[in-house]
This record gives structure tokens, sequence and C-alpha cells, in this order.
């Protein structure tokens, strides 16, 4: 099986001969993703390695795009593959024609401080057991603690018929701590994690024992936490509830692939006020760090930072190949795919509000009553209606401009234009989280989202 | 080389090797226009698992890896996995026994290649276009069309040696309604094991005619009401909620609230996994690890009777495995790396006797949920607050409102002690958080909305 960067390179190189001038456009990937994954709570360690590798090739021609993937690496079975694309007789009324952008080569390892390979097997599980140690036996009514650990490596060879032949090596790493709490029938668990395009040093100068005392302490205060109040209130949303918001509830609605199906709330709004002017937006692929970020998206475009809204004004859309050219505009390199399995479609990469100039008792202290969300859980996107769901796994009353009781799990919903216009305080502090996103309901691939703490003058809650 | 041999070589006494071979077919509509032709998508997967025994307590590793050459050096990493595993648990492969057979595969799918999705398509198209001609217009923004052969092996050092081909289709749509400067949207996602298990012309009349209604839809106010949720909202409410609690695996772990023979529902709510229910979505002969799926009874009218185990579990807790070890996971076509944990299969819900016409006629003010945006629970606190994408108000036995926007929250657990009505219908179900439910219509009782 070749599959070397040269092999790789001649491979897709050889697929590539069989389709030029027979289709608009071609491109060719490879895609090889190996991880090592470790988890462990109070009866169950569980220690993996998967690994696979395969190659997607795609077509263009008369508007339609065909594509095919195999895990067979071998000349004869893409270009029969190859093939079959070119002799696909499918075609579209709506003939846009794909913009050519500049060729690239690229060759680049993501630096990360200390690879998370050259690491032994036996010194990563001992730094689990030890963090899953650090938060065992705090309290009687810890009655688990679940730690989850991932290294991943993402390799991707990319070529086209523009002549782009690139490489990119993207290292990821991800650490959760879950204590379950217990006292009778109610079980509670909060979360603690950490990740980015980074190394191994995320577990080293990981402080277990004050992680684990916060997070431990964290879930006992869940036990006695209240049902979040129901109805419209001042809210308050921590960085990484921002960061859901940015991504899930407004992000989504900036794809350009809704905005062509005619299926996005923000269409006809370029250039309009869409939030408070204290509000900036912006997306990043090239993020230091930052979970989402890569060196090219999955059609070569190399890695850019986009402003989504400037000052409450919309700037663009986030787009593929295919967007950008049936809407005539700048390629923002936002195509990605899960796996050489699925499709290519337009997403996110690491998408977060700027900071302002606030203090978090200068964002709480007008509030009589309100509520703040803190550790988002999970969101969905509504791109047509702009509607939100935004889940926390903890929040707090505010009352007279103090935070008072803990609140269970808690979600935010509404209209997010409404939401984000009404955005009357922002945070200094910026601060981002790690996330798999998916477009509906699949098509996983890794997000950062971020933004400081948000004063939001009124949004509907309820927890359960 | 067999594989049994490539183990010996390797000096690896216990193992398993679990094989996925998968194709997939697949259009995707832009409107009514074909956006992308794919397929075939070939995927192969093995993930071989290896034991490494001290006393009576065992390590395991799991290692994967999609070429066949590379299955040398994936069993030898599973080897030195199993090596650095603290054994905490005792754990032996399976045994060869008797499987139940269930239907699991569609022929149409099987024998019809890329030509199945692009037949359906065209099914899909037409009648789309047939059946929203009338005001105000319906028109898809996209859709996914895509079928799945699934060829699984299974085999250990045991003895055991099995092979089943499955099929899944899955379609998804946003329909988009049009009147002026309003816009609403249904957005149906649904996985079947056959073709006409979403026959466009049996769904697309329920799809559009909520996609019409949430034109009209208005936000709920605040309060406390009865609630009827559809089948794929009590997948998604009960399947991670009550399987979780169902575990033998969450007994031991003290993460369960139930307790054999306890009262945990209403008197009217019985619940069994059926793991060989004819073209259910997780029905097979048998489990990930080669054990027999069966039936197994969870609650018989409101009282929880028994628990589910996989084979660590069942080895652990002195129980037989009631094949409920599976690989869960978000991509069908990676199932074969996932881990093997205590899940459940099918969860069935008996009907009751009750048309949902009459269930509705029943209530005098209430909420009739079609979709929520992602009911997601919190498996262990059972808690959830989600947002309504298509509902009714109901009003003197009538559904008089659409609404959409607002929450239904509440604790699954709680709400399940407080179910007025059953509809006398099951559903093959997958939810947006569950894959798999046979599910009917719920009435519960004294729920709580947010809205304006």
């Amino acid at each position: 099986m070749a599959t070397k960067p040269e092999l790789v390179f001649d491979l897709l190189a050889y697929v590539g001969k069989q389709m030029e001038g027979k289709v608009e456009y071609w491109d060719a990937l490879f895609d090889r993703q190996s991880s090592c994954t470790i988890s462990k709570d109070n009866v169950d360690e569980r220690i993996a390695m998967p690994e696979f590798a395969g190659i997607q090739i795609r077509s263009y021609k008369k508007g339609v795009w065909r594509s095919a993937s195999t895990f067979r690496l071998e000349k004869e079975r893409l270009k029969e593959l190859a093939l079959k694309l070119v002799k696909l007789r499918q075609e579209t009324k709506n003939r846009v024609r794909l913009r050519e952008q500049k060729t690239s080569k690229l060759d680049v390892v993501m630096r990360v401080g200390k690879t998370p390979s050259d690491v032994s097997l036996e010194s990563k599980v001992e730094g689990i057991r030890s963090f899953h140690k650090a938060a065992t036996g705090l309290d009687k009514r810890i009655i688990n603690v679940i730690v989850q650990y991932g290294d991943s490596k993402i390799e991707r060879i990319f070529a086209n018929s523009e002549g782009s032949s690139m490489r990119q090596v993207v290292t990821r790493i991800r650490l959760a701590l879950m204590p379950v709490a217990r006292e009778n029938d109610k079980i509670r668990v909060d979360f603690e994690s950490f990740g980015g395009t980074k190394g191994y040093e995320v577990v080293e100068k990981c402080d277990f024992d004050a992680v684990a005392k916060k997070t431990v302490e964290s879930s006992l205060e869940l036990l006695k936490a209240q049902t979040p109040p129901s109805g419209e209130f001042p809210v308050i949303v921590d960085s990484r509830m921002a960061g859901m918001i940015a991504h899930e509830s407004f992000g989504h609605g900036l794809e350009a692939d809704q905005v062509l199906r005619k299926r996005s709330y923000l269409d006809g709004l370029l250039g309009k006020q869409v939030a408070s002017e204290l509000t900036t937006i912006i997306d990043s692929s090239k993020l230091p760090e930052g979970y989402g970020s890569y060196v090219f998206d999955d059609e070569g475009i190399p890695a850019k930072e986009s402003i989504l809204v400037r000052k409450g004004i919309l700037e663009r859309f986030l787009t593929d190949r295919y967007s950008s050219s049936a809407l005539e505009c700048e390629a923002t390199a936002s195509c990605r795919i899960e796996s050489y399995l699925t499709k290519h479609f337009v997403r996110m990469s690491n998408t977060y509000f700027a900071r302002g100039d606030m203090t978090l008792e200068e964002l709480i202290e007008p509030i009589r009553k309100g509520v703040m969300l803190v550790k988002a859980s999970f969101g969905m996107e509504d791109p047509l209606a702009g509607g939100i769901q935004c889940s926390s796994s903890k929040g707090y009353l505010i009352e007279h401009g103090k935070v008072t009781s803990p609140l269970t799990e808690i979600s935010l919903s509404g209209n997010v234009l409404e939401v984000l216009r009404s955005i009357d305080g922002v945070g200094k502090t910026l601060e981002f989280g790690v996330g798999t996103c998916g477009k509906g309901s699949e098509d996983y691939v890794p997000v950062g989202d971020g933004g400081p703490y948000l004063r939001i003058q009124k949004a509907i809650v309820s927890g359960g | 080389m067999s594989h049994a041999k490539l183990f010996k070589i390797a000096g690896v006494k216990e193992y398993d090797l679990y094989t996925l071979k998968a194709t997939v077919y697949e259009v995707q509509l832009r409107g009514f226009d074909i956006e992308i032709v794919r397929g075939p998508v070939e995927s192969i997967g093995y993930t071989c698992r290896a034991l490494s025994r001290r006393g009576k307590l065992t390590g395991q590793g799991r290692s994967s890896c999609s070429n066949s050459a590379k299955l040398k050096e994936c069993i030898e990493s599973a080897k030195y996995l199993s090596s650095l595993n603290l054994p905490e648990t005792k754990y032996e492969f399976p045994s060869a026994k008797k499987d139940k057979q269930a239907k699991i595969a569609d022929n149409h799918i099987l024998k019809g290649g890329p030509q199945a999705v692009q037949t359906y398509a065209k099914r899909l198209v037409e009648a789309l276009k047939t059946g929203t001609k009338s005001k105000p217009t319906v028109k898809p923004t996209f859709g996914k069309i895509r079928t799945y052969v699934l060829d699984t092996t299974l085999e250990n050092s045991s003895g055991l040696r099995k092979r089943k081909t499955e099929t899944y289709f899955y379609v998804e749509l946003a329909l988009k309604v049009t009147s002026g400067i309003k816009l609403a949207e249904f957005w149906p996602r649904q996985f079947s094991r056959t073709i006409e298990g979403i026959a466009p012309e049996k769904a697309l009349p329920r799809w559009i005619r909520l996609a019409k209604d949430t034109m009209k839809a208005k936000m709920p106010t605040t309060q406390r009401m009865t609630v009827i949720f559809n089948p794929q909202s009590v997948c998604d409410l009960l399947v991670p909620t009550v399987g979780f609690h169902s575990l033998g695996e969450m007994q031991f772990k003290k993460q369960s609230v139930f307790k054999e023979q306890d009262l945990v529902a209403s008197e009217n709510l019985t619940i069994h996994d059926d793991g060989l229910h004819d073209y259910a979505l997780l029905s097979s002969p048998f489990d990930d690890e080669g054990n027999p799926q069966r039936v197994t009874s969870l609650i018989e009218k409101g009282v929880f009777k028994n628990y589910l185990y996989d084979q660590k579990y069942a080895l652990n807790m002195n129980k037989k495995p009631t094949g409920n070890g599976l690989k869960p996971t978000a991509s069908i076509l990676n199932k074969h790396s996932g881990a093997i944990v205590g899940s459940p299969t099918n969860l069935s819900i008996k009907s009751g006797n009750h048309s949902l016409e009459r269930m509705i006629a029943e209530v005098k003010n209430g909420v009739l949920i079609e979709q929520f945006s992602w009911l997601n629970p919190d498996r262990m606190a059972t808690s959830f607050s989600s947002e309504i994408r298509n509902a009714y108000l109901i009003k003197n036995g009538e559904c008089t409102q659409a609404l959409k926007g607002g929450m239904v929250s509440g604790k699954a657990l709680d709400m399940i002690k407080n179910i007025s009505g059953i509809s006398n219908q099951q559903f093959i179900e997958s939810g947006a958080t569950a894959f798999s439910c046979i599910a009917p219509y719920i009435r519960f009782e004294d729920v709580q909305i947010a809205g304006k």
C-alpha cells in the first residue's frame, strides 16, 4: 500500500490523469487518521489505537459534483473509480463555472509542543491514571471519576486539476475529567476539558490536583443546585456558551451552501446590522492552537482568518470553492470533510466573539433577576429560521447584581438575531473551548469556539 | 494466512477480530437539482481485541486498521495495549451459541447498487413536485438519499465465527415554505433498514403538512401543561435515559437509580429491549461481541424487571449476557473501531389502547410535539430542555395553533411516572440522539413549557 507522501502524490497525479480534459475540475484527497484514546473510570480502563487511510476523488462537470472513495490505494482501483466518475451523465441547468484558485504547493507539519507519538504509551497511561487518582476519594459522594484522553494525527495530501499539490499533518489533543456525584437518587456530573492543535504538553502542564478539586467541587455543587426558572430573563453567558452561540446559532447560517440553498436567515443581510455594535465575530482556521485549526482546507485553499461580523455589521459568508464561485466572493478556506468517506461541506473552524472591556462583576452588577449559563454542553443549528438551542451543564441565578444559587442543566432559546442585537456588555477575557461539530446530525469535524462573557438583555431560558 | 494463525504467531491466545466492510451510494440535492452523486464509497475496518490474563483478571487492548496488510501490526499493537491495561475485571470471549434470526437487509438495496438511490431521488422529486403544488409554495432546499450495505464478520479465540449482511437507508430533507417574506421549514432525518420504510408517497404528505403549518407557528407561553411526544421524540427521550439506567454496568458502577421490582413508571408503561424485531435499526442475530441478541423485559406495567448485560458485566456480576454488548458510534462506517459497551438494542415501548386522535381529544390544554431541534437529555440526571421546532398547541381536544420556538423541559425518569396515555400504534424510529427505538406517541402530564 502506497502511503509514503511521494508515492501518494504519484497516485493522486495518476488519478487526475484519468480525468484530465474530461471534466471541468477534479481533485483527489488522501486521508490518513490515527489516534490514541485512553479512558478510565473506577472500573474500566480502555486503551485503543485506531487508524485508517483512504482516498476520495471528485470531479465537477455541468454543474454536478461526482465523488468516489476507497480504502484500496491501488492504481488499478483508483483508475476504475476515476473512469466511473467521468462517465456519469448527470447535469443541472444551474451551471456555476468554478473560479480558478491560486495554485499552491505546500508540505507542512503543524508544530506542537510535544508530539504525542513521541511520548510512550506507558507515560500516557500513567498520566491518565494520575489524573484519575487526583479526583478519586475527595468526597464519598463522588461515586465514579471518568477521565478521557485522546490524541489524533490527521495527514491529508491533496492534488487538483489546477496544479496544486499540498500536504498537511495536524495533531490534536483533548483531555477531559468528569466526576460523577450522587446523593440518594440524585446523580450529577460536571466536567472540565482542555485541548487544541497542541501536543502532550497539555497533559504535562495540567495541574491534576487543582483541576480535580475544582471539578469535584463543581459536581458536588450540582447536587444542591435548583431547577432553573423558565421564561425570559437577562442572561450572562460564559466564554464557552458565547462560543456555542457564535458557532451553532449564528455561524451555521453563514455557511454559504445554506445561502445557495436559500436556507439561511442571513441571506440578504450582508452589510446590514445583525448584532449590537459591541459585537465582532471571527472565524479563523489559522488560530494558533485552536482545536479547529488547519493548514489548508479540504479543497486546497490555505487557511484564513475571516471577520464575519464587525461592530454588528455582517461582512461575509463562509465559502467553499463552489459557493465562492456562485456568489462571486472570496473563498474562505472553509471546505472540510470528516474523512475520505464523507462529503465536502462548508464548515466553520474556530469561531469566536472578540473581546470587549468589561469585567464579569460589571456585567452582572445591573441585573436584578437573571441567569448565568456556564459550561456549554451542546447546541443545534437552525440555519433557516435562526432559532437557538444552546445548552449548558450548569448555571447560576443572579439576584440584585450578585451570583447566588447554582442551577442545574439549562438551555437558551429564542431568535439569534434578537439575542445578538440585545448584547449590551462584552467581557474582556477571551477563552476558547474544544468541540466537535456536525452538519445537522452527521459529518463531524473538530472545531474550536469561544469568546468573553457576554450580557444579553433578554433571552428565553429553561432547564430540566 | 488465516487470521487465527496471525494471532498465534503474535503469541495472542485470547482475541477477537471484528471486520466491517461497507459500500455506500448517495445522491444529494440542492433544491430539485442534483448537487452531487457519490459512490461507491467503499471502506473496510479491522478491529482486534487482545486479552492479557493476570490471575482471574484481564487486561484488554484494542487496535484498528483499514488494510489487511497491516493486520499483523494491528494485532501486535492490541497485544501491547492489553499488557498495559490495568486488570480490574474479569473477561473472556463468548463461545458460539445458537442465534435467532431477524430481518435486517433489503434486497432492493443489496441488488440496486447506485441505481437504487438515483431511482429513489427521481421518485422523491416527482412526489415533491406533485405534492407541493398548492399554496403556500413548498420546496426542498436540500436532500440526502443514501444506501449502505454492511458486511460484518466476527471471529474469536473461543471458536466463534459469525457473519451478517445488513442494509440501511437514509433520507434527510429540508422542506421550506415561503409566503411573502415569511419562511418556515420542516427538516426530517430518518434511517430505515429498507427503501420502502421511507417511501416518499407515504412520508411526504405529513412532512409537507408540518412545513406548511409551521408557517403559521407562534411561540408558546411559559406554563406547565400536558405534552404529547411523537415517536421520534419518545426515542430521544427514553433510549438514552431509561436505556442508561437499565444497564448492568451502571448498576455495577452505582450510577443506576433502578432496582429490580421497583415501581419506576406509570402502570401503563411496558418497555422491552427487542434485539430481534424485524427491520428495527439495531436488530441483529448477534451483538458486537458475538452473543445472541434477544428480547429482554425492562419495565412491565411500570415495574423495573431486568438489567441489560454485555459479556463483561455479565461475567463480573454472575449474570448471563443479554446480547447488549454493542459498539455505539456516531458513524456507521467507523463502527468497527468503537469500544464494546453495554447499550440497549431497540427499546420497544408497548403500544396503548387509544388512537392519537383520541389522545389529543382528551387534552384540555397541551402541546403535541412533532420535532425538537435536538432532544439530548443528560443520561444520568435524565434532565433536558429542548427547543421546539415543530409542534401544535392543543386546546379543548383540538390542535388549534402551530408552535415553533420556546422549550420543553423536564426529567425523563420523573416524566415516565406521569404518563396519561400511549397510542395504539408503534413505529420503528431513529432519533437525533438515539439510533433506534420502536415507539408509540406518549402523553405526559404536567410538563414545563418555556416561551414568551
